[in-house]
């Protein structure tokens, strides 16, 4: 962990409007973020870690307050700005993975480079490394639709990695998978961690309450880290 | 080639230049209107280039050409006294105005409300209404042609054709 | 109520007129509103709100902006049309000249398409910045754009309201015939130094388009569209028409010519608002783009082609001029 600064929350609110009613999601969130930390939003279902994570990834656009990923205010940023910064800059990891089904492992991965505008000897090289670090090359030919869903977790992991981005998101990443995957999951995090990504998990997993390489519990209530 | 661009186009601009300014000094747009005319005089008339501003033809010969003087100085000019008639009869301006005819006996400019006038004379849009300074057998006041000309009494009409020249 | 009036595509062109102004309105209501509030550094709910009606405002502009080009195309196709309910038009040369709005409303067009396109640079340049650096600017453009619209729209109504179809109009070739012995071409060009001159302000268009004389290429496309209105008009439409009296712009629009006029004037103009929108931009902005320019070059040939080609291929069948 260094002391530069990956990500910055300040007084960020998120409010969803249904007709005439306005739902407060997220309520006055100050969060810094170094790099490779490693930090676990805990909270139940409704706390608005999704949304948090939605924000931070540049998908949602908040109500009020500053988001920046390495300085830049990625709430602010057009939409092909965003794009840009979340290839380059983030990786995300799915509750359900969000795979083509139709699709092998290998295209899975090789998708996320295409728009890098690199050249496909280059990809290649950058996909099988990917692959090898989730551990799911020997599995790089199989068809999605085919994976248990450990593998699929793994190709995910993959995807989110192949663009060598340093800040990984993770939104429930274990909520599909059993204890058996989801300790394998957690080996590949503390495998990332190592690398020096900066981590940030949105979970309400007991399984990261106690994990065995540093990190942060925040723990998220209502729309607030309390 | 970068570097011939710039020469290329002072070249260019050279050349446009030379055209336009070429053709200007050669401009020899006909008149139409003169301007500025306050003293109400007849004007030189430049045969073959001046347009009728009745019937827009150029002016091909000074006889029984017109002139249309209004107040204010602008001047008109016509072929051919029915031509006159005719564009004047609708104008504001029309019992102020000075006319003058170039008459075919003594072939200068006088007054054309003065002047007599033939009726079965070769004239430019063959109205028939030829100018004469002096009186002659058969000719007519300037009151009584403008009549025959708003009254289609010209030989532009076959029956007047037919009376007066048999053809 | 005049018959012009009633007919399907005045009626069509008046409601879809009316109908882009309408969404043009609420466009200039919201777009003035984010313009004097906006403050790019703030990160306060009101600022995230105009930043989102802002990106709205700018689609809806976008949208109205492109159907203009359209409606305008079908402008021209409708006056045409009309030239059968009006008694001595040929073509859309009389009709225009029923009464006193039509050349205004023709001209207004054709200098609010160019406004148009230049917003339409200032936009794509603004939303390639992360700060909405050109953001001021696009939205005053668009006000006065709107001011124009607003003249336009009432030369609309003005004109179709006005037509008379009881009253003859000229045809195209009182309207462009000449007095005897005039000569009808700018500057007393004679045919000949008017093709010349034509010729050489095409190579000059082309010679400053991608040159760092930026004043300099936007007066040579300006002169260079209004010598090329006269060389089509009084030279190379004669070949379209295969007759050397016939002098019109409009009558090439029509299907007896395979609607060459469209693909003519078409390229001429769009050539011109793409070069000079770029050229203002370069100027404005300090932002260019080379694709622009390689779109404007080829569009201009495309057009100084098609007008040699007809004259080319006459000469070629006949061995003689007209």
């Amino acid at each position: 962990m260094t002391d530069k600064m990956m990500i910055q929350i300040e007084n960020l609110y998120r409010t969803f409007h249904h007709g005439s009613n306005e739902v407060p999601v997220l309520k006055e969130i100050n969060l810094n973020i170094c790099e490779g930390e490693c930090v676990v939003l805990k909270g139940v279902s409704g706390s608005g870690k999704t949304t948090l994570l939605s924000l931070i990834a540049g998908l949602d656009k908040p109500s009020s307050g500053k988001v920046l990923i390495e300085g830049e205010p990625i709430s602010k940023l057009p939409d092909l700005f965003a794009s840009e910064l979340r290839a380059k800059k983030i990786g995300m990891i799915f509750q359900h993975f969000n795979l083509f089904e139709h699709l092998s492992v290998n295209e899975n991965v090789t998708i996320a480079l295409i728009p890098s505008g690199l050249k496909m000897k280059e990809i290649h090289e950058k996909v099988a490394e990917a692959l090898k670090v989730a551990n799911i090359i020997h599995k790089k030919e199989t068809l999605a639709s085919r994976l248990s869903g450990g593998e699929k977790q793994r190709t995910a992991i993959a995807r989110a990695l192949v663009a060598d981005p340093n800040i990984i998101l993770c939104d429930e990443p274990t909520a599909n998978l059993d204890r058996d995957n989801s300790l394998l999951f957690i080996d590949i995090l503390e495998k990332l961690h190592r690398m020096g990504k900066t981590i940030v998990i949105a979970t309400h997993d007991p399984l990261f309450d106690s994990l065995s390489f540093e990190s942060t519990i925040i723990p998220m209530v209502d729309g607030k880290i309390v | 080639m970068k570097k011939l661009i710039p020469l290329l186009i002072i070249l260019v601009i050279m050349s446009i230049i030379a055209v336009v300014f070429v053709s200007m000094a050669k401009d020899k747009q006909p008149v139409v209107i003169v301007k500025n005319n306050t003293e109400m005089k007849a004007l030189p008339l430049k045969v073959n280039f001046t347009n009728d501003a009745y019937c827009k033809m150029l002016i091909t010969t000074k006889r029984n050409s017109m002139q249309v003087i209004a107040p204010d100085g602008k001047t008109w000019f016509f072929d051919d006294p029915g031509c006159m008639v005719l564009w004047l009869h609708d104008k504001s301006f029309k019992a102020n105005a000075k006319l003058w005819v170039y008459t075919i006996d003594t072939k200068q400019w006088i007054d054309a409300k003065t002047a007599w006038y033939g009726v079965k004379d070769k004239t430019a849009m063959y109205y028939g209404f030829g100018a004469r300074e002096k009186k002659t057998e058969g000719s007519i006041e300037y009151m009584e042609m403008e009549l025959r000309i708003l009254r289609g009494e010209h030989l532009g009409n076959p029956k007047i054709r037919k009376k007066l020249l048999g053809v | 109520m005049n018959e012009a009036l009633l007919s399907n595509q005045v009626i069509v062109f008046l409601l879809s007129e009316v109908t882009l102004f309408a969404l043009l309105t609420v466009a200039f209501v919201v777009s003035l509103k984010v313009l004097l509030k906006w403050d790019f550094e703030s990160f306060t709910p009101f600022q995230f709100s105009l930043e989102r009606q802002a990106y709205l405002v700018s689609t809806i502009i976008l949208f109205v902006f492109l159907m203009k080009f359209i409606l305008v195309v079908y402008f021209i196709f409708s006056i045409d049309a009309l030239s059968l309910l009006l008694p001595g038009a040929m073509c859309g040369a009389g009709v225009i000249k029923a009464n006193l709005y039509g050349s205004y409303l023709l001209i207004s067009k054709i200098f609010i398409l160019f406004l148009l396109t230049l917003w339409i640079y200032v936009h794509s340049y603004d939303m390639r910045t992360k700060n909405h650096q050109w953001f001021k600017q696009k939205s005053w453009l668009f006000s006065l754009i709107f001011v124009f619209i607003i003249l336009e729209l009432s030369l609309d109504f003005s004109y179709f309201l006005n037509i008379n179809t009881h009253m003859p109009v000229s045809c195209c070739s009182v309207l462009f015939g000449q007095l005897e012995g005039a000569n009808p071409l700018p500057f007393g060009l004679s045919v000949n130094s008017l093709l010349v001159l034509f010729y050489l302000l095409y190579i000059l268009a082309l010679l400053t388009i991608k040159s760092e004389y930026t004043i300099l290429y936007i007066l040579t496309n300006i002169l260079f569209v209004f010598i090329a209105y006269y060389a089509v008009v009084y030279f190379f439409g004669t070949y379209v028409y295969q007759l050397p009296t016939h002098k019109c712009p409009f009558c090439m629009l029509q299907p007896e010519y395979y609607y060459v006029g469209y693909l003519l004037w078409g390229s001429l103009f769009m050539g011109t608002y793409i070069g000079l929108s770029d050229a203002v931009s370069t100027l404005w902005l300090g932002k260019t783009d080379l694709k622009s320019k390689k779109i404007v070059i080829t569009l201009l040939s495309v057009f100084v082609l098609l007008c040699t080609a007809y004259v080319t291929v006459y000469y070629l069948r006949n061995s003689v001029l007209l």
